[in-house]
């Protein structure tokens, strides 16, 4: 396979990237192909020691942001779609079957985004209420130690201490976790994303 | 050898060998071959990574009557080298524990 080849077949198999995208990957290659072939390798040589065009096409999709993936595929299927008519037939006339489905899939990995990210909230509010109560309570205490006397007011302060100290002893932990949660959700929404990257350009 | 574990150690080869000076893609993969082996298709998409980590910085040189990208290392890629080498103290560690295990069951 010649150079050009090598770079029209991989070019039609990003047809449905953005078209900067597919530059930036078509000169990267030609890059290569040319440093080969003055390394002494012939043309040929240096394009099969690129190794499969499958195989750098699903390399280069994979690296994409979701956004720009489901937005070129959508772009590729309207385009598809406004060549055959059939196909706006089809999806309306599916849309029963595939809508629900479709809808039903998007919520529950909303809904796991979701949850991942109000657990973060929800620990750290826990950390703020602590802090909160810790640092108003002491001076609630030192308040209360004038107006009803110091039995009060020290087991006020006491109470607000503790609190204050849980707060101080769960930063830590609680941003450990928080890490690693914000981790998952990260690798929920890559994992959705290479559900549609394995098939292809359907989305 | 695990994908994640590959990926991980391709990148600080890619972000090594860039320490040492600037570098194109293809002398990048001759550099890491000997080490361990390393196509196109792997190191476009770690290159377009780090670069978008800002752990590497491209430039276009001309060369030969042609465009040849050079990429060089930041110091966050500097710095993610460092990392690399600290945390696997860790994985030596468990390494040794496991070899040690088995090494127990022979005997």
């Amino acid at each position: 396979m010649t150079k050009t080849e090598f770079c029209n077949i991989l070019g039609y198999r990003l047809r449905h990237l953005p078209q900067a995208e597919v530059e930036k990957s078509l000169t990267f290659y030609k890059e290569s192909i040319d440093d080969r072939m003055e390394d002494g390798m012939s043309e040929e040589q240096a394009v099969a020691s690129l190794g499969e065009i499958e195989q750098i096409a699903q390399g280069i999709e994979l690296e994409l942001p979701f956004a720009t993936l489901v937005k070129s595929s959508i772009q590729a299927n309207k385009q598809r779609a406004s060549n055959k008519t059939l196909w706006v037939v089809l999806a309306i006339c599916g849309s029963p079957l595939w809508l629900p489905v479709a809808l039903a899939f998007a919520l529950v990995v909303l809904v796991l985004w979701l949850t991942v990210w109000i657990l973060i909230l929800a620990f750290y509010a826990v950390l703020l209420a602590f802090a909160v109560a810790g640092s108003v309570g002491l001076l609630g205490g030192v308040f209360q130690c004038f107006v009803t006397g110091p039995v009060a007011g020290l087991m006020i302060m006491g109470m607000a201490l503790g609190c204050a100290g849980l707060a101080v002893l769960c930063l830590a932990p609680v941003n450990w976790l928080c890490k690693k949660l914000a981790h998952v959700s990260v690798l929920l929404l890559k994992k959705t994303k290479g559900l549609f990257v394995q098939k292809g350009e359907a989305v | 050898m695990d994908a994640q574990l590959k990926r991980g150690l391709l990148e600080a080869c890619v972000l090594k060998v860039l320490t040492a000076g600037d570098s194109y893609g293809y002398q990048i993969i001759k550099d890491i071959s000997p080490c361990i082996e390393l196509s196109e298709s792997t190191l476009y998409p770690i290159l377009k990574r780090l670069e978008g980590d800002n752990q590497l910085a491209v430039y276009t040189v001309e060369h030969n009557s042609r465009l040849r990208k050079y990429y060089s290392i930041t110091d966050s890629g500097r710095q993610r080298i460092q990392d690399f080498l600290d945390e696997w103290q860790e994985v030596t560690r468990v390494y040794e524990f496991i070899k040690g295990v088995d090494s127990h069951d022979k005997d």
